[in-house]
């Protein structure tokens, strides 16, 4: 008599279990799938078929990059741990700077947390060089000794959103996306002037900046390079403001730039050359010196989180997607996708 | 005293009967009024589309019981970047960025490119001419700051009580609002 409600019983507890399993199975993938939503995802079949392809946006063509123009691999993936990241530079003993929250966290070549550096708040641009660590923090700069001490906080640039910052000897530069300009300061933190306002008689344009993405850093060649965003190209000014030239064009095929804000970050290798990051499209690329296009780091296949970002939905716009790239001693390229929080490590493929 | 307790006992039903029938006039009178308070509330809604959940898939053009759909686009301007490059306003690869249609991503022309100060343009939506498809609003989102966006426009809602674009919308983007303030606006975002 007792045994068959004891075989009830295990049957029961088992289909439940089972159920709760799928239930949970089901519900997972749900979330999952409301999580992320691919680039390409939320056209609506029916829609399509009675207003007709012309009535969908479709960067396709632009999405996909043939292989042989991918010359990189990723080797290695880096979590930094951190809730938001907005900036990297790598020192020269390798040692990875990563940007994000009120801090700046020092990883060793493999991803080993180092240090913490607290910053006065969210800091969005970075620059190794030798044995400083230049931070910009909103409206101001920080510069910092490896081994995490503050060695000078500037005076603060009024109304000023620092995103991105370099230095050279006696020379310390800042990009302020909310003034449209780039911050020229001497080593003692003194301003020495702006640099990039329109001036027709200079023949300088002026910079057109949409969004909080606008970069910079010193060429080997002793030239500030200064991303224009809103013009799609990279202009290189002297260190007393002058524009001496520019280069970059307006496309969204692999050579070019697009959007309203690209490319939204760069790096410059040892010999000139330049890597560039894009968003909307999210990938990586690298330009000749004189601008001309190379090859590919990354194509946006690499970044799905990062274009999904930018595609609609959960509150999201393309403001908040974008990358940060810098490269190590030993050649390898480290892209930070702001995103997933994540950075790739990029390997050159030999033959 | 049988006869009294009797009374007591008569007494004692009709106060009780009293007393149930009192409470259940009360309690029908706050049903009805919790009701017709409800009804009130629902008359004070309309529906109206989230632009922060929308995903631009299409079906606001197509869904809508009118035969021109009461979604439209809208622009924030205190939002836009006034892109000589707008990629709401011109196709993926334009051949150059001027007003030709050849160039223009909205199939129905709907949007207007006027210059400003160079580089700046400052674009219009032509509501006589949008669909409400959503293909500029991709653009924008996609690769700007996503100040083109859809909104449901309430001199052309017949504010149905199932909204049938609420129905199919994949990204639960559609809800009741109040009358009163039946817009979910985008306002220019701070940088994080």
């Amino acid at each position: 008599m007792s045994e068959p409600v004891k075989s009830s019983r295990r049957h029961f507890l088992g289909k439940a279990l089972a159920g709760g399993a799928l239930a949970a199975l089901a519900g997972g993938t749900a979330w999952m799938s409301r999580l992320w939503r691919g680039p390409s995802a939320p056209v609506s079949p029916s829609a399509r078929r009675k207003l007709g392809d012309e009535f969908f946006y479709d960067v396709e063509r632009f999405r996909h990059v043939p292989e042989e123009l991918i010359r990189y691999r990723q080797v290695a993936e880096l979590d930094p741990q951190l809730r938001a990241v907005r900036s990297i530079a790598i020192g020269p003993d390798g040692t990875i700077a990563v940007a994000g929250e009120k801090r700046v966290r020092l990883l060793s070549p493999d991803g080993a947390i180092r240090l913490d550096m607290e910053t006065a708040g969210l800091p969005r641009g970075l620059s190794w060089r030798g044995d400083e660590l230049l931070v910009g923090v909103r409206d101001h700069l920080e510069l910092y000794s490896p081994d995490g001490t503050l060695r000078l906080a500037f005076a603060p640039i009024e109304g000023a959103h620092l995103t991105s910052v370099d230095l050279i000897d006696d020379d310390v530069f800042a990009a302020d996306a909310a003034n449209r300009m780039v911050w020229h300061h001497d080593r003692s933190g003194k301003l020495i002037g702006p640099i990039g306002a329109r001036d027709e008689e200079r023949g300088i344009p002026g910079f057109v900046v949409p969004s909080p993405f606008f970069a910079l850093r010193i060429a080997p060649d002793g030239l500030l390079r200064v991303v224009n965003p809103g013009r799609h190209r990279v202009e290189a000014y002297t260190f007393r403001g002058d524009l001496e030239f520019s280069w970059g064009t307006t496309s969204m095929a692999i050579d070019g730039f697009c959007g309203c804000c690209n490319p939204v970050n760069f790096t410059i290798l040892p010999d000139g050359r330049f890597v560039t990051c894009e968003k909307g499209l999210p990938r990586v690329k690298i330009h000749a010196a004189d601008g001309t296009f190379e090859s590919v780091v990354a194509p946006p296949a690499l970044f799905p989180e990062n274009e999904a970002a930018c595609a609609g939905g959960d509150a999201s716009t393309c403001t908040r997607g974008g990358l940060d790239v810098a490269v190590a001693p030993d050649g390898r390229i480290h892209i930070l996708d702001i995103v997933t929080r994540r950075i790739r490590v990029m390997e050159e493929i030999t033959a | 005293m049988s006869d009294d307790r009797k009374a007591d006992e008569k007494a004692s039903r009709r106060e009780f009967l009293k007393g149930g029938l009192r409470n259940l006039g009360l309690l029908a009178a706050g049903s009805l009024a919790g009701f017709a308070y409800g009804r009130s509330r629902n008359d004070g809604l309309v529906w109206q589309l989230d632009p922060r959940k929308c995903i631009q898939c299409g079906n606001c053009a197509t869904a809508c019981v009118l035969e021109e759909s009461a979604v439209k686009c809208v622009h924030s301007y205190s939002m836009c970047g006034y892109c000589a490059l707008c990629t709401g306003y011109f196709e993926p690869q334009p051949n150059a960025l001027n007003t030709g249609a050849e160039n223009q991503l909205c199939p129905t022309g709907a949007i207007e490119r006027h210059f400003v100060e160079e580089p700046y343009f400052e674009y219009t939506i032509d509501e006589e001419l949008c669909v409400g498809c959503g293909k500029c609003v991709k653009g924008c989102t996609m690769f700007g700051n996503g100040s083109l966006y859809l909104q449901v426009r309430h001199d052309r809602c017949v504010n149905c009580n199932e909204c049938s674009i609420a129905v199919q919308c994949p990204a639960e983007a559609f809800s009741r609002v109040p009358a009163s303030d039946p817009y979910l606006l985008k306002t220019r975002e701070k940088p994080a």
